[in-house]
């Protein structure tokens, strides 16, 4: 398509390092070299000798030069800090130290989270060239288990869109289909993944910012109970919503990622003082399982979430996903949540609303962007012009709108009364059953440019994944099968806190899921 | 309370529980010339037809305030809020957002169908789920504070400069 070529050009000048190298590889990549295993397998690896840390990192790092040209999942490549990660892991299995449990992974870092010395611009312009001087507590905690950094990856500005087509860098295009948007706004997390260009991914999620570019990027995506993972160096979006999670070739590797970040963090006064269980504890191969290893196990499909305005292939897609579960031994019913269809306006008052609040912080006075004034509220007033792109400046007038005197209590505090209302269906429900299934996304993977004239039609694609974080409860994406060869997410709700089970439950359906094989991804074709 | 006392009150109760940062503060006069711009009381109650199904989310709203009149809702005034937001914002900008604004804000409507009566706001994302999460009232030291200082754009000796400050006309 005509828009490629500037896409393309858009890449090259992102990032200068790769420039040289991917014009010499200007031959067709195929997906024989593509980078695959589990952590477990490259941690076996690493501890026999059967490869190092280094030649890992190169060979993800070589992944990255061929397919970003079209994929372009990355705003930054870390390629000098984690070759240098890559070696110290080395020099520990060499000393015979132990290892963590993300020894030598590597891993692609959502642009909004803060890595210390590293470039985190939050996918805006307004944050173009700062280096943040400390890492989040998730990136502490990952680098102290022996993660290895990649890059950071693209997403929409701030967090805000479900496309990355509001990153004010590039697109990034869906590694099943370039023509196609990844979601968002973890949307490079999520096609990083997917094309193998990192082992696994950290994500945000606000009203479904990981699960839905999981969903249409085929990859294991989820979202922790709100409090389970520190927020601390996440760049604030809505306050009361946002989620950090990780995104991943499986179940157990997303457990493994969450393992290692979750838990009470003292810097972020909304982290929770709960127990951190071994998420792995009790994911069993598939060799080991009995013929209904979920025998006694409820779930509840969302009768709201299969109905009109779905795609007739993604509801077959996750009818196919309740059978399967009841082939495993799990009693499905069909349940009904009767605020489900409100949480939608409701996430679209309160969401901006903080968002109004929450960057205001951004005015050029202490760091990032300034664009001078003659006097102080012009600097202001420039430097947001500028530095902000037209969703966010969309949704911070929104917000403002919302929040003010005389609209407070019709917007803002009603949009709270029905977030009650949703947080007691979703209660009541979960008393009577294990987990809630429904599909992640009414659609597939739409066209990059298809919505982008009408914020509100991209708005309606978030229904099935708002009403989880206004009641910050936990969900798991897993994808289940193909709607006309692009993937769909099967998306699992659990109480809170419930993660160990929720992910027991996504890990039994997919080692069992004949009708999903992630050797498909089709071939992703380097700069012509 | 004033209005605008309740809505500084409340900001600054969200500012508290949800760690968010700065809230933008109004002050009476600029809430009252808000309200008169924009045309509408303070206790309209919104009336609309709608289908409950996932594809019709998008309806027409009129706003009946408690006298029994019925009133189109005034578009938001893009400008107006662009000043309170802090956004410069251009006149091609005002044009094209008013409409898509306006648009949203009227599928907000649909929450005012919703009978909230005696139901408390969420001023929490897990419920009523209850811990102790506040954080000690201890400060600690940044330990990177030069990474810190290094970041500001314009300095002068101790201080961060920036543009002069005019008292801005109230219009």
């Amino acid at each position: 398509m005509a828009q490629r070529p500037q896409l393309l050009k858009k890449c090259l000048e992102a990032q200068p390092v790769f420039q040289k190298r991917c014009r010499a590889m200007a031959t067709s990549a195929s997906n024989a070299d593509v980078t695959t295993g589990s952590i477990k397998q490259l941690q076996g690896d690493l501890r026999s000798g059967a490869r190092s840390a280094v030649e890992v990192a190169k060979e993800y790092l070589e992944r990255v030069a061929k397919t970003e040209p079209s994929v372009r999942s990355f705003l930054h490549v870390a390629e000098e800090s984690a070759l240098e990660q890559a070696a110290a892991i080395d020099r520990a299995i060499e000393g015979g130290k132990a290892l963590g449990p993300l020894a030598g992974v590597p891993i692609g870092v959502k642009d909004n989270i803060c890595t210390k010395g590293l470039p985190s611009t939050g996918g805006s312009r307004i944050l173009e060239n700062f280096t943040p001087p400390y890492d989040a507590t998730a990136i502490a905690r990952l680098k102290a288990a022996g993660a290895v950094i990649i890059g950071k990856m693209n997403c929409d500005e701030f967090g805000m869109g479900s496309s990355t087509e509001n990153s004010g860098y590039h697109i990034t295009a869906n590694p099943w289909d370039l023509t196609r948007v990844p979601g968002g706004s973890s949307g490079g997390s999520a096609a990083g993944v997917a094309a193998g260009q990192v082992m696994a991914s950290l994500g945000s999620d606000t009203g479904g910012s990981i699960r839905q570019p999981a969903s249409f990027c085929g990859v294991v995506g989820l979202k922790p109970t709100y409090g389970l993972v520190s927020r601390y160096g996440l760049m604030a979006y809505a306050s009361s919503l946002d989620c950090i999670g990780p995104l991943a070739n499986s179940v157990e590797d997303a457990a493994i990622v969450l393992g290692a970040m979750a838990g009470h963090d003292e810097a972020d006064s909304t982290s929770e003082k709960q127990k951190v269980p071994d998420y792995t504890a009790n994911l069993r191969p598939a060799s080991e399982l009995d013929s209904r290893p979920l025998a006694g196990v409820r779930l509840g499909l969302i009768s709201e979430t299969m109905g009109e305005g779905v795609d007739p292939g993604v509801v077959t897609a996750i009818q196919a996903a309740a059978a399967h579960y009841e082939q495993l031994g799990a009693v499905v019913e069909e349940v009904s949540l009767p605020s489900f269809r409100q949480g939608l306006p409701a996430y679209y008052v309160l969401a901006p609303s903080e968002a109004s609040s929450n960057l205001s912080r951004y005015d050029g006075v202490r760091y990032g962007l300034r664009v001078e004034g003659d006097e102080l509220t012009s600097m202001y007033g420039k430097t947001r012009d500028q530095g902000f792109g037209a969703e966010v400046k969309r949704r911070i007038l929104m917000g403002t709108y919302a929040l003010s005197a005389g609209y407070y209590d019709a917007f803002y505090k009603r949009a709270q009364q029905v977030r009650t209302l949703i947080q007691r269906d979703f209660q009541s429900v979960l008393s009577k059953y294990d987990a809630l299934l429904s599909p992640t996304v009414p659609t597939t993977a739409y066209q990059i440019g298809e919505k982008t004239e009408d914020p509100l039609s991209m708005y309606v694609g978030d229904i099935m994944t708002v009403n989880v974080n206004l009641a910050g409860l936990p969900a798991l994406v897993v994808p289940c099968g193909l709607d006309q060869g692009l993937p769909v997410g099967l998306q699992l709700v659990g109480p809170a806190f419930g993660e160990a089970e929720l992910l027991r439950l996504g890990h039994v359906f997919e080692q069992t899921n004949s009708t999903w094989r992630n050797a498909d991804l089709p071939e992703l074709v380097v700069a012509r | 309370m004033t209005v605008a006392a309740r809505a500084l009150h409340h900001g600054r109760a969200l500012q508290h529980l949800t760690g968010a940062g700065k809230i933008w503060q109004t002050d009476a006069a600029n809430s009252n010339k808000l309200l008169q711009k924009l045309g509408i009381a303070q206790h309209c109650r919104v009336a609309h037809h709608s289908s409950h199904s996932l594809g019709a989310i998008r309806q027409h709203r009129k706003v009946s305030c408690s006298a029994g009149e019925s009133r189109r809702v005034d578009p938001p005034d893009v400008a107006d809020l662009a000043v309170r937001a802090r956004l410069e914002v251009s006149s091609e900008e005002i044009e094209d957002w008013t409409p898509k604004i306006g648009k949203i804000i009227d599928w907000f409507g649909q929450l005012q169908e919703i009978d909230v009566e005696g139901v408390p706001p969420a001023l929490r994302a897990g419920g009523d789920r209850t811990g102790n999460t506040v954080q000690k009232d201890e400060p600690r030291a940044f330990g990177n504070r030069d990474a810190l200082w290094d970041a500001v754009p314009s300095k002068e000796g101790p201080f961060i400069r920036v543009p002069k400050i005019l008292n801005e006309s109230t219009d």
